[in-house]
């Protein structure tokens, strides 16, 4: 989830250039990202949600909340980044404070943030405990 | 004889949430502060309009007595009014926490003091509470001029703080894009992939030119708040508008009505004028509907102490419910796929308010939106 444009472009190129195997979907509002999450079933939810810390309509920590307590129950094990840009003026706390949120990665990602990805995707699927301990 | 209560301006709101019903009230430090700082010129009103408590000064001015258990009085005009300014926030928080019917649970307005606050953190906040709305009449109580000067300066530096912020993110993000697109220039081989990453270059830095012009906008207007007042015709304003956008409306040919014979003159600062109608009729333009072509009927008329300028369009509408709550803070943007910085809406918002307006927007999905700008014939 991110409305800055370009930024689409941006992430699939870095995908296909570097060659992560991942599959994306790009939605650039909070409302259509949760269309999109409520049109998918258990089997098909995604791995990982990754989402712009400043958003329209809600702030990252709303989506995050609004996320975790319409999905949390059903979809423990996904996993949940606030994305960031170096510089930007927000309280890097106040995100990782929250159980929900895996971590803050650093934008635009670059292989460093996969390798992070990939991790947490594997031991959550591990360790189905990892997000329902918060719950 | 009806009493005249004077018009109440919403200073401040935040927002609590209970156990129903109960006096155990949670909420963050903010609506803390709230609480404290002006007791006895809060009202706490449940969504569904009931009062749970009246605040001291209020009580007074409405000359209803100390423990009074009708409190019927209080909800004619008074209410409403207040009541349909804060109502965009008391709808904002309907969209977070579920809602239901509200008891009044006390019989007559019990102390603040009766009421147990607790301050909770965002993600502690449970859903199946009563959410409730502060609102802190600023036009009743003792407050002397320089907590009123203080609380301007306050609102002042919190729109500057939202501003730079919102101009922040949106310059970082930006300047990520681009940086991380002249990697890829760098590194494509095929000239197809090469003119993409060209043409979001060239995007992303014209988007950053509108946001710093934006920020020479607002300093600018922050330089020139002591000028000339002008006795300022509509009609003429207008046209001049529509000359600005020529550019714009050549491509979707709008039908634009008017209708300014309430009132044809306000005295009002040009160049905020002028920014007031280009904001509304560009965002007019630039949100219509596909397909449909756009039509803009514009009105003035006149409204207690305020002069009405009204714009209604055609267009593809505000989801109300989701963001009245941000529609005029800067850098917000509800409709991303289409061109715009978040800036202008914001900007005119706070010329009108600073200079002793309002703006009042209803809206409908699929519909068409109305902008009601409440404007102050001003005086030297």
């Amino acid at each position: 989830m991110d409305p800055m444009p370009g930024f689409e472009f941006l992430t699939r190129a870095n995908i296909e250039f570097n060659e992560w195997p991942i599959e994306i979907e790009y939605v650039n509002s909070p409302l259509d990202a949760l269309a999109y999450l409520r049109s998918k079933s258990v089997d098909d939810f995604p791995d990982a949600i990754l989402s712009d810390w400043r958003l329209p309509f809600f702030n990252g920590v709303e989506m995050a909340y609004r996320i975790f307590q319409e999905f949390g129950k059903l979809h423990p094990k996904t996993l949940f980044y606030i994305c960031t840009c170096p510089n930007d003026q927000l309280d890097r706390q106040q995100f990782e404070q929250l159980p929900l949120v895996t971590a803050v990665l650093p934008k635009p990602f670059d292989n460093g943030c996969f390798g992070r990805l990939w991790t947490d995707a594997k031991q959550a699927k591990a360790s189905p405990q990892h997000l329902a301990m918060s719950l | 004889m009806k009493r005249v209560i004077p018009e109440p301006t919403i200073l401040e709101s935040s927002r609590l949430s209970s156990p129903q019903p109960s006096t155990h009230l949670k909420g963050g430090m903010y609506a803390g502060h709230l609480l404290k700082k002006y007791a006895a010129n809060v009202l706490l009103v449940t969504a569904a309009k009931d009062l749970l408590y009246v605040g001291e000064h209020i009580m007074e001015r409405l000359s209803i007595p100390q423990g009074a258990t009708n409190l019927e009085a209080i909800t004619d005009n008074y209410l409403s009014a207040l009541l349909d300014k804060g109502l965009q926030t008391v709808e904002a928080s309907m969209s977070i926490c579920q809602f239901s019917q509200v008891p009044i649970h006390q019989e007559k307005s019990s102390p603040l003091a009766d009421f147990k606050f607790e301050p909770v953190s965002v993600h502690e906040q449970k859903p199946n509470v009563i959410e409730i709305e502060i609102l802190v009449d600023g036009t009743i109580g003792n407050e002397s001029l320089a907590d009123r000067e203080l609380q301007k300066l306050q609102r002042e530096n919190t729109f500057l703080d939202a501003f730079v912020q919102g101009a922040s993110h949106d310059l970082n993000g930006s300047l990520v894009v681009f940086k991380s697109f002249i990697d890829l220039f760098r590194k494509y081989t095929s000239e197809e992939k090469k003119e993409n990453a060209l043409q979001f270059m060239k995007e992303t830095s014209v988007r950053m030119e509108r946001i710093l012009r934006g920020f020479s906008d607002l300093v600018n207007y922050q330089k020139r708040r002591k000028r000339k007042l002008d006795r300022l015709m509509f009609e003429t304003q207008m046209s001049s508008t529509l000359l600005q956008l020529g550019h714009k409306m050549a491509d979707c040919d709008p039908i634009i009505q008017t209708d300014f014979s309430q009132v044809p003159h306000i005295n009002y600062f040009k160049a905020y004028l002028n920014s007031i109608f280009y904001n509304l009729l560009s965002n007019a333009i630039k949100y219509r509907r596909e397909g449909i072509q756009p039509k803009i009927e514009l009105r003035t008329y006149a409204d207690t102490d305020y002069i009405v300028l009204e714009v209604q369009d055609n267009g593809i509408g505000i989801n109300m419910k989701e963001c009245s709550h941000l529609l005029f803070e800067p850098f917000q943007r509800f409709c991303p796929e289409r061109e715009g910085t978040g800036i202008g809406l914001s900007f005119i918002h706070k010329i009108v308010v600073e200079h002793g307006g309002y703006i009042k927007v209803d809206s409908q999905l699929g519909k068409g939106s109305t902008f009601s700008v409440y404007l102050k014939n001003l005086e030297n």
